[in-house]
């Protein structure tokens, strides 16, 4: 079971860098190439006028910014999952170490928290100058997780000097 | 939390098995511990022990738990 899971945020983690390596290459396009990208807003989105359509290039940039910050919170979430995992796998989960980890992945997960706050202002921003909608809503489970994340940080903690109290015990 | 390296507490187990003539080995089969636990707690490394524990060593060497365990001041 630990080794498909480690496999499987492995994978997650791959698709997550070519995610980001592909925003990143579009972020340059849509830099360095702009009047190319207008038209085809225009079509896409069905937008009209100079201003809705400059708001949705702004929007398509900003997106294109976010997901690397993003990407790097998500590699830190996966790769620190991952060795956790590792750990569990041969019955050494609760560590101080361990506990460092789940911290890292907390901050992590507040990281894409933030990014996604940003990301809701700018499609907050972007509806109302486009007239197009890009959906986003605001949802507490992130936040709610980012909490759990340091309470279980802190278990781990505990564990950890429960399990080195019982490892010098006879 | 803090961690004391050095203990007040010191285990005669050495003494003991010296005076009964017994290793290590054969009292760790009597009373059905690991040589490696026992030997942790002969070298002093131990953070706790079991009743269970010292009943059984106190059953195989005859001796009181007070014959194992010694406080000494001048080790802290």
């Amino acid at each position: 079971m630990f080794g498909t899971t480690i496999w499987i945020f492995r994978i997650a983690n791959w698709l997550n860098w070519i995610g980001a390596v592909l925003f990143t290459l579009l972020l340059a396009a849509l830099l360095l190439a702009s009047e190319h990208f207008y038209p085809a807003i225009t079509q896409a989105f069905e937008v009209r006028g100079q201003e809705a359509v400059r708001a949705v290039w702004t929007w398509l940039v900003s997106v294109c910014a976010i997901v690397v910050p993003a990407a790097i919170c998500i590699h830190v979430i996966f790769t620190r999952l991952i060795a956790l995992l590792r750990d569990a796998a041969i019955g050494q989960a609760f560590s101080e170490q361990n506990a460092r980890r789940l911290k890292a992945v907390g901050w992590a997960l507040l990281g894409v928290n933030i990014l996604d706050l940003i990301f809701g202002q700018i499609s907050v921003w972007a509806s109302a100058a486009s007239g197009e909608y890009f959906g986003w809503t605001f949802s507490l489970t992130g936040w709610f997780a980012v909490l759990l994340l340091f309470l279980l940080a802190k278990v781990f903690r505990e564990g950890a000097a429960m399990r080195e109290d019982l490892e010098g015990t006879v | 939390m803090p961690t004391e390296d050095t203990s007040a507490i010191a285990v005669r187990l050495d003494e003991l098995l010296q005076d009964r003539g017994m290793t290590l080995t054969e009292l760790s089969e009597r009373i059905g511990l690991t040589l490696a636990n026992l030997s942790i707690l002969k070298t002093g490394k131990a953070k706790a022990i079991r009743f269970s524990t010292l009943e059984a060593i106190c059953r195989e060497l005859e001796c009181q738990p007070g014959d194992l365990l010694e406080y000494r001041e001048d080790s802290q």
